[in-house]
């Protein structure tokens, strides 16, 4: 325990240090949303959200029934199915990840020229997450941790057993405390390629105890954020895998197939649409404003005028809008309750509808994300010739210039608002859906969906005000 | 009377298509009111010799913006002409234009280009590595 007093500064030092980059990785280029787009986006959410109801005024639906279509005929369906295409899946994976830890320790610390930042953040944490959104859970099978434990069973022909239970109670909390501080070191860490490898490291060591003493399956079910989250998105992809055969499906019907099994779960999936807005929000000038001028305050008060101190409280807004996001979603699923009259645990009640707020986080996230992939995705081009920047050109792309004019601002704004409002029409018939399977009575499920619908519109119109509020400079 | 689900997404696209079509302005090449706090860039801008250029004057002290304005606002096409003063000779960096125009102390500097590509680009002092401001450049 006493050695943990020595280990603290170091994390802290590391979790806020001093800037070392006056631009960081990742640099949008986007414009604030016009306000008569922000507008039309307000209006086209809610005249969509009329004409939902209207459609399941007469409605029963109490079993998900959906079309499927077998792709498993066709040559190309069958290849995914083969043995040999995981490993080969598999291997990639490895490679890909032991390379983003090296290059980190041993290239660059420049978090734009490191092939370490691009392929993390870019590809993999943003190009990954739309993959998995199209194509299903890939992660489960090409984890690079799960893979080296299985590989090593199977090599030393021993069957890694859980030595201590893992308590029910915990569930996915630590998948949720993971996923928050990872999103702080994103947010504020200010992260170098050194550091992104040497939090892969950590994360490594805590994987390889945490599966030696609580065993694989709790561990990648409840404690692996990027599991977690993966298979969170994964419900979304119009692909079905059934007893070895591929299936076309509805995209996001996979998120009515299964509720939260834990309120956890809810916790996850609301910070994953609270921390995507804070981080768009905390970048405006209104938003640092209210941060400067309310927490700002107070932190200065206790730390004084320090970089620490507005590291501090950029932290405490991140924890306080997930707190407001949850508020939201908590209160309106009170008046539910009231409303209909339900005799249901509310922890249940709260439970079913998380997974119909799913479409909303994730209009969130490429909404505000997606033109990083076409602007700092190119990256890769160059880096991928040299990662280790030893002056190699490998594939003779060492000398590519990123080109960071590809984003049309008029193309990224009509996509940003079409994203929210596409996000928000799902959510809101995944929720009508949802209640007309939880409630007997029609009644009660069209009255649910009032404040449902009214958590909905505040979601998305929250996420259209900060896409449209001037951005801050400097 | 059972009515078909497709009525209702087909629905849905004709309310958004109308909307769209009544929300968006009628005049092109004019910006729309955003939702702002921060005073208009025009303020400080020097008369301009055409249509279609827009010329600033960038002050900086002590590696801060001195005049104020550190976000320049212009539009797809304009030729935009910065004028640099600094009290410490440096270099200022455009980003995604990728520019650079280095100037020495008390004289005055210009950084010339045309905004040909839509979006935001920040502004800083490549040698200090510090970010002074933001040029956006609106779409036609």
């Amino acid at each position: 325990m006493k050695r943990a007093i020595f280990f603290w500064p170091a994390i802290f030092i590391l979790l806020f240090p001093r800037p070392s980059y006056a631009h960081a990785f990742g640099q949008l280029y986007n414009l604030p949303v016009p306000f008569w787009l922000y507008l039309y986006g307000g209006a086209g959410a809610i005249a969509a959200s009329f004409i939902i109801i209207a459609y399941f005024i007469n409605k029963t639906t109490p079993t998900l029934k959906y079309p499927t279509y077998n792709l498993s005929e066709f040559g190309f369906a069958k290849i995914p199915t083969k043995k040999s295409f995981f490993i080969v899946l598999k291997i990639i994976s490895i490679v890909l990840f032991t390379l983003t830890i090296l290059t980190g320790y041993l290239g660059t610390n420049d978090p734009r020229l490191n092939f370490n930042m691009t392929l993390f953040w870019i590809i993999f944490m943003l190009l990954f997450a739309y993959i998995t959104a199209l194509i299903g859970n890939v992660w489960s099978i090409i984890n690079p941790w799960k893979t080296t434990i299985e590989w090593l069973e199977q090599f030393v022909k021993i069957q890694i057993k859980e030595r201590i239970t893992y308590p029910n109670a915990l569930s996915y909390y630590p998948a949720l405390i993971l996923y928050f501080i990872f999103i702080l070191i994103e947010l504020v860490g200010e992260i170098t390629p050194f550091k992104l490898s040497l939090y892969l490291t950590i994360y490594t060591l805590l994987t390889f105890t945490s599966v030696f003493l609580f065993g694989k399956n709790s561990w990648f079910k409840y404690c692996d954020f990027f599991s977690v989250f993966f298979k969170i998105i994964s419900k979304i992809a119009p692909i079905e895998f059934n007893q070895g055969k591929i299936y076309l499906r509805p995209p996001f019907i996979g998120l009515l197939k299964e509720d939260a099994d834990h309120f956890s779960l809810l916790l996850f999936v609301v910070f994953m649409l609270s921390s995507t807005a804070y981080d768009g929000f905390k970048s405006t000038v209104i938003g640092a404003g209210i941060l400067t001028n309310t927490l700002g305050r107070v932190t200065s008060v206790i730390l004084g005028e320090t970089y620490l101190s507005a590291q501090v409280t950029k932290s405490l807004g991140l924890i306080i809008s997930f707190l407001m996001f949850l508020y939201v979603y908590l209160f309106l699923m009170t008046i539910a309750k009231t409303v209909t009259k339900s005799h249901f645990p509310f922890g249940k009640l709260v439970a079913k509808f998380t997974f119909s707020l799913v479409p909303i986080a994730f209009a969130y996230n490429l909404a505000h994300y997606y033109t990083l992939i076409l602007t700092e995705g190119q990256n890769m081009i160059r880096e991928i010739s040299d990662p280790f920047n030893f002056g190699w050109n490998l594939f003779h792309t060492a000398s590519y210039q990123t080109n960071y004019l590809v984003v049309n601002a008029n193309i990224a704004w009509h996509l940003q608002v079409a994203f929210i409002i596409t996000g928000h029409i799902i959510g809101v018939y995944l929720a009508h859906l949802v209640a007309l399977r939880f409630f007997t009575s029609h009644k009660k499920a069209m009255l649910s969906q009032i404040p449902m619908l009214a958590l909905m519109i505040i979601y998305t119109l929250t996420g259209l005000w900060i896409l449209a509020l001037p951005i801050l400079s400097g | 009377m059972k009515i078909n689900p497709a009525v209702y997404a087909v629905l849905i696209v004709i309310t958004l298509v109308c909307l769209f079509y009544f929300l968006k302005p009628k005049t092109s090449g004019k910006q729309t009111e955003l939702l702002q706090s921060t005073p208009p860039a025009d303020q400080n801008k020097t008369p301009s010799p055409k249509e279609n250029s827009k010329s600033f004057d960038l002050t900086i002290k002590d590696k801060k913006i001195g005049n104020g304005q550190d976000v320049f606002k212009v539009t797809q096409g304009d030729d935009v002409v910065i004028n640099i003063t600094s009290d410490k000779p440096e270099e200022l960096h455009l980003h995604g234009y990728d520019l650079s125009q280095e100037f020495e102390k008390d004289q005055i500097a210009q950084l010339k280009f045309n905004a040909n590509i839509s979006g935001r680009f920040s502004f800083e002092l490549e040698k200090s590595k510090v970010d002074l401001g933001a040029i956006e450049v609106s779409p036609k």
